[in-house]
């Protein structure tokens, strides 16, 4: 992985920059112009088995039509405010889509590939469910 | 007592891209390593690290009354090679530029945030090996009162 770097623009403003030059503002809460560290934790969570996900029911040819993640942490009331639960939602839908399928492509994702999940899983215990909307068709 | 966060990410529909909103409401784009549209989930882990440390950092050198004029935070993540390729080190560099500044005060600071306040680093310390190091940079010129 290449560097990335946070640079303060004023107050507690920040601009993160990846090794790619994509850019994402942050700030604190009360700051308003941007992502909370702690938020980007969860949405990194989210993206990283989002893909797998993907991945692992396109190899099944299962392609998806859509899939939305709604995670949610339970954060500590006291500093360090660590997350200890992490519940991850998916809901998604696509033809010929499985029950079995959509569990096992999230159980690969959680005990195998995702890295963000692997990261975490020591500190905040990741809990997992998954909706299959049907279409009107 | 425990507070509950919500985050949602929406796949675009084709690709790997993604927009991820946050509790505070604001997004942000994602997407795998090699595409063009958005960071790389490990790269954001990188960086929610490096700006939580340094909105910590940054608010107890001015609680020290320190004249901070430039400040950032260079994050290098090693990871292993093995699925799920975790983070096993993280490299965090932190960069002060100012006029006097005391290095005992970035170093606390750096300390204070890493122990005791950072959450994203709560979260990575019993997996991963955090190092820190800083530098501080003269500013070279004290600023006119007015221009």
């Amino acid at each position: 992985m290449g560097a990335t770097t946070v640079k303060w623009i004023g107050s507690k403003q920040f601009v993160g920059i990846d090794s790619t030059n994509h850019s994402v503002v942050l700030s604190s809460v009360a700051d308003g112009v941007g992502m909370k560290p702690s938020d980007m934790l969860l949405i990194a969570l989210a993206s990283c088995t989002a893909i797998d996900v993907i991945d692992i029911l396109a190899k099944k040819r299962i392609p998806l039509s859509s899939l939305e993640i709604v995670t949610s942490g339970e954060q500590d009331a006291d500093p360090p405010w660590t997350f200890r639960k992490i519940h991850v939602k998916y809901r998604l839908s696509g033809q010929g889509l499985t029950e079995k399928a959509v569990a096992q492509a999230i159980e690969l994702s959680e005990q195998k590939y995702c890295s963000v999940t692997a990261t975490v899983r020591g500190v905040a215990q990741v809990t997992t469910e998954f909706e299959i909307l049907h279409s009107e068709n | 007592m425990q507070n509950t966060k919500t985050a949602k990410l929406v796949w675009e529909g084709n690709g790997l891209a993604f927009a991820a909103t946050g509790g505070s409401g604001y997004s942000m784009r994602f997407d795998n390593p090699s595409g063009p549209k958005g960071a790389s989930p490990m790269e954001v882990v990188a960086m929610a690290a490096g700006g939580c440390t340094a909105a910590d950092v940054i608010d107890i050198l001015r609680k020290k009354r320190q004249d901070v004029t430039g400040f950032e935070v260079n994050v290098v993540g090693l990871r292993s090679s093995e699925h799920p390729m975790v983070f096993t080190e993280i490299d965090l560099e932190y960069v002060v530029r100012g006029r006097s500044i005391d290095p005992k005060a970035v170093e606390r600071s750096i300390e204070l945030s890493l122990t005791k306040y950072c959450s994203v680093n709560s979260m990575l310390q019993h997996s991963v090996k955090i190092n820190s190091r800083y530098r501080i940079i003269e500013e070279a010129q004290p600023e006119p009162a007015a221009a």
